[in-house]
């Protein structure tokens, strides 16, 4: 398997836009097409039971903790790229 | 509509626009899932739904005390010694004797310092996870817990993280990345999961938890009666009962009644009188329910036969099931989760059993994966066997009936949810 992060060094924006988007394809349970656009229940069908597994998957991905009350409202995939961002800085801080 | 919503009611007119669908797309026009009204109470285990008899296999009456001579006539009792209510909280006029009474029990039963009862227990979870937890705490959970778990989780300010289902690893790697050297953060797991009908590995989740410096609470709703030597739940029957900081129980489903409880050692248990707004600003049990849920412990813990039944009577159950070539739960427990399918063979299926005189309970989304709907049969020690025999008749005559729609091959994860994120 594919090391997707390595803890000395920071992710690129890149990289963590193709994790994000492979995680949604793994987790999802009919092959999907994800885009940065894309809205993870009015486009992907994502409800809440797989967008849990989805957290949980990106969490084991990126090593590191998304706490559940601070997932962005809107589910647009951009939006959890910019926060997965946020959290992977202040970890490195 | 945006993601903040121009009119209030369009979350409920989506829901309602749900709930229509589903209807309109089931294949027998039965009883609307979620509609079920019971007319009158025939026997411990049997109703009378829609004029018809009705074996009760979805109930949580896992011991059939809500019927026993004691436990009633306590209530009775109480009711006529004290009337109806309370009328208050415990901090206020709401606290009676009864109160205290029933906590002493449970602290001689649990064999733990202190025990507080709540009103029920939803607000067992509200009160104790929202008075141990703040900004700047962090509360992990069993990503497949009761929702009055997370909502308790969510009214704090503390962060809020998820690990796997049952799994020591999954929390181990969260805590891993907390700072070390703290105590604040709490783990929050379920003895037997209300759903799934298996059972937390207690002994590797405690001691995780405690490598980190976490502390823990076990919510054990549906393992106080049925599980331990003493029926005292999965901590006492997996020997953990001394680690665990917080063990929540509640009385709606072994001990009959309503309410809800949390037994400690530690003694700052005690402040939850004052700090816990779901115990301080409410109304306290009434007198008639607590007057016989502390009839129901004493039954528990006086017959034991009463545990063994209903584990003989699972077993009959669940041999029963395999045998008609339905997918159930791997755990043997109380609860046995039943493949159905997608949401419309569920609903269906669901419908022909109620028309056949069963009820059993219908999981379908969002409170599990649309292809992974779920019949929740729960068993009861006072189910007879010619009862659990006419069960297993309708359920294999139904399942044939809808065979060909789903062969029922897949194990039944019982997978659910109820973050409600």
């Amino acid at each position: 398997m594919l090391s997707w992060l390595s803890m000395s060094r920071p992710i690129s924006r890149e990289r963590l836009e193709e994790g994000v988007l492979d995680v949604l394809k793994s987790v999802s349970r009919r092959p999907i097409e994800p885009t940065l656009d894309s809205d993870l229940a009015a486009d992907l069908g994502f409800d809440s039971l797989l967008t849990l597994e989805a957290i949980a998957e990106l969490e084991d991905r990126f090593d590191l903790s998304i706490p559940l009350n601070e997932v962005p409202l809107s589910r647009k995939v951009s939006r959890i790229v910019a926060h997965l961002e946020e959290l992977l800085e202040e970890r490195e801080t | 509509m945006t993601d903040a919503g121009l009119d209030l009611l369009d979350k409920l007119r989506a829901a309602e626009l749900r709930q229509a669908h589903a209807a309109s797309t089931s294949d027998s026009p039965g009883v609307a899932p979620g509609s079920t009204v019971i007319d009158r109470v025939l026997g411990v285990c049997e109703v009378e739904i829609g004029g018809r008899p009705t074996l009760m296999f979805g109930s949580n009456n896992y011991l059939g005390l809500t019927v026993h001579p004691e436990v009633v006539e306590a209530a009775c009792d109480a009711i006529r010694r004290y009337g109806t209510g309370t009328t208050g909280s415990r901090a206020a006029n709401g606290t009676l004797a009864l109160h205290e009474e029933l906590e002493s029990q449970f602290v001689d039963w649990s064999g733990k310092r202190h025990a507080i009862i709540f009103s029920t227990g939803y607000q067992a979870n509200l009160s104790v996870i929202g008075a141990l937890c703040g900004p700047g705490d962090v509360i992990l959970v069993d990503g497949s817990s009761h929702a009055s778990i997370f909502d308790a989780a969510r009214q704090t300010a503390a962060q809020l993280i998820g690990f796997r289902h049952n799994s020591p690893e999954s929390l181990r790697r969260r805590l891993e990345r907390l700072p070390a050297g703290q105590r604040n953060r709490l783990v929050v797991v379920e003895g037997l999961h209300s759903i799934r009908g298996d059972v937390a590995p207690l002994r590797e989740l405690v001691a995780v938890s405690k490598a980190y410096g976490a502390y823990v609470l076990v919510d054990e709703a549906h393992s106080l009666g049925t599980y331990g030597l003493r029926g005292f739940g999965c901590c006492e029957a997996q020997e953990v009962l001394d680690e665990v900081d917080f063990v929540v129980g509640t009385f709606s489903k072994s001990l009959a009644g309503v309410g809800g409880v949390c037994v400690s050692e530690l003694h700052e248990l005690r402040a939850l009188r004052v700090l816990a707004r779901a115990y301080v600003f409410t109304a306290s049990g009434s007198p008639g329910n607590v007057a016989g849920v502390s009839a129901a412990v004493r039954v528990l813990r006086q017959h034991p036969e009463l545990r063994a039944r209903l584990w003989e009577n699972l077993r009959r159950l669940r041999a029963g099931l395999r045998d008609l070539g339905f997918a159930i739960g791997e755990t043997e427990s109380p609860i046995i989760p039943i493949a159905a399918g997608d949401e419309r063979h569920a609903i269906a299926l669901w419908q022909r059993l109620l028309e056949a005189g069963l009820y059993v309970n219908l999981i379908v989304p969002p409170g599990c994966s649309p292809d992974d709907c779920v019949l929740r049969a729960s068993c009861s020690a006072a189910h007879t066997p010619e009862q659990i025999a006419r069960a297993l008749e309708i359920l294999g005559h139904v399942g044939a009936e809808l065979a060909s729609h789903a062969p029922f091959t897949r194990p039944a994860s019982g997978r659910c949810d109820r973050s409600c994120t």
